[in-house]
């Protein structure tokens, strides 16, 4: 057992490096660029990335890299597309009480050109003339608008 | 084997931090003597590393230079001497195991298919030596660096570990898988050399 440690041991002693070694690294060294300085918050990352490839080796370490690129992406655009539907919805919301706005002021502007049809037609040849009567007609119409303004309903009739 | 590598080329001690921290401290300001200082000490390691488990001279100081270029673009994060050393051994590791896998059709034999040395045995240390290199570069590349790092270096099982960031009982069953078979092949080879 010993004499086999020994064989092994022989065999794999150090060796010297090539000559000229330490003068080739140097002259790489001076043509590399300077020391790396990572900053602070790729730390993290660098050492996740140490761990990994000390721990998978590094074809496994890219391939959870790019898992978790993917993985990133795909969450990043459901986020997008959430808040994208969110905003149609909020939109569509907006468009839809402008319509319902409109119909409301719509209806009472009929009411009122219906009422005043009605007034010609009962009236006949009678020259339209404010009396009490017709401000009160005219008040009830102005505050039809407002209610339709603040969301009532108002009863068309045609 | 290349000629310059042979004979009293083999004669380096092992040395595992025993760089002076005011060295370290030197070649993290930039200084290019500090950081010389540091690849004359730590060449024959690295290199040796390399070669064991490459079986190639010229990619092994490939693999060698390319090491001592990441230290240097890596100095700030050396905390001492032996952190230097343990840093050194990982990233040749890693380098020679990429280097490995971009060659993989050149070292992909298995325990049971590892072939016999070529040179028949005549007794001289010399050509023991070849057969006992030959049969460790046969191996596959996890258990040929655990071999390599437990004779070349005398590592213990956790350093090991540590080195190629695996557990400790997988480089403790690997490693023994691997010397079972190196030493059943260097009986057929060499003769009895478990007595």
């Amino acid at each position: 057992m010993r004499l086999f440690d020994d064989e092994l041991r022989r065999a794999l002693r150090r060796l010297d490096a090539p000559p000229g070694f330490t003068n080739r690294v140097m002259a790489r060294v001076e043509q590399a660029p300077a020391m790396k300085a990572t900053s602070v918050w790729l730390r993290p990352v660098q050492a996740l990335w140490n761990w990994a490839e000390a721990w998978t080796g590094r074809r496994a370490a890219l391939g959870l890299a790019a898992t978790a690129a993917i993985l990133v992406l795909a969450v990043s655009f459901a986020v997008w597309r959430q808040h994208r539907l969110h905003e149609e919805q909020r939109q569509g919301e907006l468009a839809r009480a402008q319509v319902m706005q409109a119909l409301r002021v719509t209806s009472v502007k009929l009411q009122r050109v219906r009422s005043r049809v009605r007034q010609a037609t009962q009236g006949g040849d009678r020259a339209p003339h404010r009396d009490k009567g017709s401000r009160t007609n005219r008040s009830d119409q102005r505050g039809d608008l407002a209610r339709a303004r603040q969301g009532g309903f108002v009863e068309l009739e045609i | 084997m290349n000629e310059e590598l042979r004979g009293e080329d083999w004669g380096c001690g092992v040395s595992n931090g025993t760089l002076e921290g005011g060295v370290l401290e030197l070649a993290r300001t930039g200084d290019s003597f500090g950081f010389e200082r540091i690849v004359r000490e730590y060449q024959s390691m690295v290199f040796s590393l390399a070669y064991y488990f490459l079986h190639d001279a010229g990619r092994a100081e490939e693999i060698a230079q390319e090491t001592f270029l990441r230290l240097y673009q890596n100095l700030d994060r050396i905390e001492s001497p032996a952190h230097l050393v343990q840093w050194l051994r990982k990233v040749t590791w890693r380098c020679a195991i990429d280097d490995s896998r971009k060659n993989s059709h050149q070292h992909s034999v298995s325990f049971d298919e590892a072939p016999e040395p070529a040179v028949e045995p005549k007794g001289g240390d010399l050509l023991a030596e070849r057969s006992v290199r030959a049969m460790v570069a046969s191996l596959p590349p996890r258990p040929r660096m655990m071999v390599i790092l437990r004779y070349q270096e005398e590592l213990e099982l956790a350093e090991i570990a540590e080195v190629m960031g695996i557990p400790v009982n997988t480089v403790k069953s690997s490693l023994n898988r691997a010397l079972g078979v190196l030493r059943s092949k260097l009986t057929r080879v060499l003769g009895d050399v478990t007595a």
